[in-house]
Formats: structure tokens, C-alpha cells, sequence
């Protein structure tokens, strides 16, 4: 059972959190401030911790800062706001993952759950990585973009990203249709077969990867596709 | 008639000092004589060409003197204007020096100063204060979300989520629009073409109607602030007209996106006053399709922090078309 300490002044949204969450297997202990989390972190054991940002007393941002740093909890901000400039923020300060209110209480439920599997798997969190390098491109993991050689900035779609950090994720391995498909799903969202192809060609396009003689993303046939980075690992 | 010169006070001082120094030099000595108090002077030489010498050589030492005199009295003030002028762009410029000038300088420049620190702090109250509705607003949204969740009535329940959005919407280009320019967002050189590519394939996703032809080369750009703009114009184009044909293209000088919708389109007297905050049309011609009219304001607000604009135009065969043009240079 996943035990998962939530930080909200408002003593509803404690509730009512905890009972949705406890509909997924999570059992919920509610606090109202940081001088309460403390003391419940030092009496129990907590897979995760998700921490709102407006807190009576201390803010949830200088918590969050100060509990990363003697812990490697994961972190997930439940904040007003929603520019990226307030993303980069909130991630900045130690937290994993970021939502804003009023958010879908099952994207609550997805990103816990992505939040655990990456911290399970130790692939590090996105706070810690923020960027990934190839080939002098950039991915910009937090504003999700990509960032050329001649550092031109070039926006990608939420698909397009998903796709191309699994890519990046696991380079120079050959990777089949069902696997990307798998990764790259969005939530609620039907890709079919073909359309990974259709994704794939997008992204060779703002790589500016030439389809017919591709170096990045190679097609091979009859099993999927290769992500080449040339780089000795 | 408009003078060539320019009207500033190191004009103006410039000017004062060449004709008192002129007068004092020239017409001086003539006036004593006059009174019989100086006997007159010798007779003018006869060379006219050292004649000239002598005046030239004269009217240049009273410029230069009446120059440097002009710049002395007239910096300043002029230090003072250029303080304001960098206020009037970033609230964070530093203070104006306070010990040194004339005393009138010192003390406006004192008084320059404290009205900044005022400025500053409204400024900070009233951020806290926008956090700090936003976040109120948004707890009770929170807690409708988590109990509709609850409910059994899946038709229902779709309703009322939609509702929640929709306040949220409101929350976020209301709060957008009172926050304003509060953080000044870095330039980079933005693939616009593939800004506009990504928005409209997540668009897409989510189900709407839209294409999208076209591309640019990238131009120097602030990334969020055009995202912003751009959303405002595709949502628009969405809600109003149900659907929304974006092409990218370039002149010389502009990168050019229109965004053509299919909907009634705007009576040809209100093209200009809908960029208004607040503004909303007849509502027998729209009802009930959501947003406050703040999201065109928003959006010609950001285009012309690029040096860019938004114009609106009726399309033949019916649809409105917003032009975007952002300058390739600027």
C-alpha cells in the first residue's frame, strides 16, 4: 500500500483527497501546515509527499526546499498557478512533479503514480534532470522544447515530446512500434500503429532529419526504430 | 511652424549664455563709450580680413564657453530624465544618486527614489494579493472537482466538470491579465513556425478542429509571451467560430500567421473595439460561449511587446480573420 502524506490548509480537500485516493490503494494522512508535516514525517514513513504551495506559516516552496534537502522524498506541488515560468520554480526547489488546481483528480492519480515508478526505478527525478544532450541538440525536459545546435528554440507538442524523451531515454537500442506506442500514449489518449509513424516523421522534421537518409532516427525495418546518438556509452 | 532645434533646457542655457557673452563682449565696450565713460576705441583696422579672424576667433571662444557652461548646468537634470526613463521600463533599475548635483536636484532626485520604493511596494501587495485570490478561488474549484467525482449521474457529472474548467479559464486569463508584465521574460531566437505546428497538433489531440500550413525561419522572440498570445487567438477562434485555418508566412520585413475561423464573424464597427478588456459583443450574438473578452486584449498586448500587432477583419464568404504580424527586427 502506498502511504502518501498530503500538506493543505483546507480540511475538505484532506478529506476528499483521501477518500479518492484511497479508491486507487493509497492511504492518505492530511496535515495543515508545516510544522504538522514535520511531525508526522517523523512519526511514519511516507512513500510520497504532496505539498500545497499557499500554507499558513511557512510557504510550501521554502518547505519543499528545505525538505529536499535531507530527504529524498518524492515531492508533488500542488500550486495555483500554471506558467511555465512558475513550473520551472516549483521544480527547481526539489519538487518532482508539479499540478495545478483545479486539476483532474485522476491526473492526480497518474502523476503519483509516474512520480513512483521513476523513483522505484531510480531514474532520478525530472528536478534532477533537466536536460538531456545530443548530437548539440538540447531537450528541455521542464519547458518541454527543443533547442538546436544554433540554439533556436523549437516548441514540440505534448506527443511529440513524449516520443522523442523515450528516445532520448534509450538511445542506440532498436525500439518496436508497441513500445513507443506504449510510452508516448497520452492520457485518454488512442494511438494506433500508423501513427507512430506520422509522430516519428514530425519529429525527424524539427530535428531537421532527412527521412529518406535519417542520422537521428533511424527506421529499421520490419521492427521499429533506432535512436542514434553516435556516442560511445 | 516646427523649429529644427530641439527644445531642451541645454538648448535653451546654450542659447542664453552665447547671446549674454555676445552682448557683454561686443555691444559692452560700446555702451561705456556712449556713456563717455571708456574713450572710444582705435580706429578699426583697415584689413577686413583680420577683421573676420578676430570676430570668428570671438564667436567661437563665447560657443565654446557657453557650450560647456550649457552641459554643466543643464546635467543633471538631463541624468535625472534618463533615471525616470529607465524606471518607466524596469522597476528594478537602481536608484538615482542622491549626494551629488544641485541641491533641487538632490532633493527631487530623494523624492524620484522614495516614489520608486512606493511604486515597488503596491507593486508586491498587490502580487501577493493576485496570489493570494488566485488560491482561494481555486480551493473551493478543487473541492467541486473532487466531490462531482463522487457523483453518479455521468451526464451530470461531464456538466458540471466542464463548468469547473471554465471558471478555472476565467480565473487564469483574469488573474493573466490583472498580473500584466510583472515578469520580464528573457528573448530567444523561436522557431515560431513550430510553436504554432505544436499547439496546433495538441489541439488536435484534444479534438478540435484546426489546421495549419506553412513555415518561417525563426525570429527573436519572447517564447511564452507568444504562446500566450497565440493560444488567445486559436481559443477564440475556437469557441467563436468552431473552428480555426491558421496559415504561416513571411514578407521582407514580418513573419505573418492568420487565423481564419468559421463563425459569424464581428460587425465591421466593433473589429477595433473588441481588442478592449471586457468587451464583450451583443450578447444576442453570443451567448453563453464563456471567457470574460479579456483573451484579445491579452493577445495584442503581448504581440506588441514584440513590436508586433493584431488586426481583425471579416473574411469574403464569411469567418473572421485575425493577422498577426511580428517584426522580423525589432
Amino acid at each position: 500500500m502506498v502511504s502518501v502524506l498530503i500538506v493543505d490548509d483546507d480540511e475538505q480537500i484532506r478529506q476528499l483527497l483521501r477518500e479518492y485516493l484511497a479508491g486507487f490503494g493509497m492511504s492518505v494522512t492530511g496535515v495543515t501546515d508545516g510544522v504538522a508535516m514535520e511531525e508526522a514525517l517523523e512519526k511514519n514513513s511516507f512513500d510520497l509527499v504532496i505539498l500545497d504551495l499557499m500554507l499558513p506559516g511557512e510557504d510550501g516552496l521554502s518547505l519543499c526546499r528545505s525538505l529536499r534537502v535531507r530527504s529524498d522524498i518524492p515531492i508533488l506541488m500542488l500550486t495555483a498557478r500554471g506558467e511555465a515560468m512558475d513550473r520551472v520554480v516549483g521544480l527547481e526547489v526539489g519538487a518532482d512533479d508539479y499540478i495545478v488546481k483545479p486539476f483532474e483528480p485522476r491526473e492526480l492519480v497518474a502523476r503519483i503514480q509516474s512520480i513512483l515508478r521513476r523513483s522505484r526505478a531510480g531514474r532520478g527525478s525530472l528536478a534532477e534532470k533537466k536536460e538531456a544532450e545530443f548530437m548539440g541538440w538540447r531537450l528541455d525536459l521542464i519547458l518541454r522544447q527543443l533547442v538546436s545546435p544554433e540554439q533556436v528554440v523549437i516548441p514540440l507538442s505534448n506527443a511529440e515530446f513524449r516520443l522523442l524523451a523515450v528516445l532520448v531515454e534509450h538511445p542506440n537500442r532498436v525500439l518496436t512500434r508497441e513500445f513507443l506506442l506504449d510510452e508516448a500514449r497520452g492520457r485518454g489518449m488512442e494511438l494506433f500503429d500508423r501513427s507512430i509513424d506520422i509522430l516519428i516523421s514530425r519529429v525527424r522534421q524539427k530535428l531537421n532529419d532527412d527521412p529518406r537518409t535519417p542520422s537521428l532516427i533511424k527506421t529499421v525495418r520490419g521492427e521499429g526504430y533506432l535512436f542514434d546518438t553516435k556516442e560511445p556509452r | 511652424m516646427k523649429s529644427v532645434i530641439p527644445d531642451s533646457l541645454f538648448v535653451r542655457l546654450f542659447l542664453l549664455l552665447f547671446v549674454i557673452l555676445s552682448v557683454s563682449i561686443f555691444a559692452g565696450k560700446e555702451i561705456f563709450v556712449l556713456m563717455g565713460l571708456e574713450h572710444a576705441p582705435p580706429p578699426v583696422p583697415r584689413d577686413p580680413l583680420r577683421l573676420y579672424v578676430i570676430l570668428a576667433v570671438r564667436l567661437v571662444a563665447v560657443a565654446l564657453t557657453a557650450w560647456v557652461a550649457a552641459r554643466w548646468l543643464s546635467y543633471p537634470i538631463k541624468r535625472m530624465a534618463n533615471a525616470a526613463e529607465e524606471l518607466g521600463k524596469n522597476l528594478n533599475s537602481p536608484n538615482i544618486e542622491e549626494t551629488s548635483g544641485p541641491s533641487e536636484v538632490r532633493q527631487a532626485s530623494k523624492v524620484f527614489n522614495q516614489m520608486k520604493a512606493r511604486i515597488n511596494l503596491q507593486m508586491e501587495e498587490r502580487n501577493r494579493f493576485l496570489a493570494a485570490v488566485s488560491h482561494d478561488l481555486r480551493t473551493p474549484l478543487t473541492r467541486l472537482k473532487l466531490k462531482a467525482e463522487k457523483m453518479d449521474q455521468q451526464e451530470l457529472q461531464a456538466d458540471i466538470q466542464e463548468d469547473i474548467n471554465e471558471m478555472a479559464s476565467i480565473i487564469d486569463t483574469t488573474l493573466d491579465y490583472l498580473r500584466g508584465d510583472e515578469m520580464p521574460e528573457a528573448e530567444c531566437m523561436l522557431d515560431i513556425g513550430a510553436l504554432v505546428h505544436s499547439m496546433v497538433e495538441d489541439a488536435e489531440e484534444r479534438g478540435e478542429s484546426i489546421t495549419v500550413s506553412g513555415h518561417s525561419n525563426p525570429i527573436r522572440l519572447q517564447p511564452l509571451a507568444i504562446r500566450r498570445c497565440m493560444g488567445n487567438l486559436i481559443e477564440n477562434a475556437l469557441r467563436y467560430g468552431e473552428s480555426a485555418c491558421i496559415v504561416i508566412g513571411e514578407t521582407d520585413s514580418n513573419v505573418v500567421i492568420t487565423i481564419r475561423d468559421s463563425g459569424p464573424g464581428i460587425p465591421e464597427d466593433q473589429l477595433e473595439s473588441v481588442f478592449a478588456p471586457f468587451y464583450r459583443l451583443d450578447t444576442s450574438r453570443n451567448r453563453n460561449h464563456g471567457g470574460v473578452g479579456l483573451g484579445l486584449s491579452i493577445a495584442r498586448d503581448m504581440a506588441r511587446k514584440q513590436g508586433g500587432d493584431i488586426a481583425l477583419k471579416n473574411a469574403q464568404g464569411g469567418g473572421l480573420v485575425a493577422t498577426l504580424l511580428l517584426p522580423k527586427q525589432h
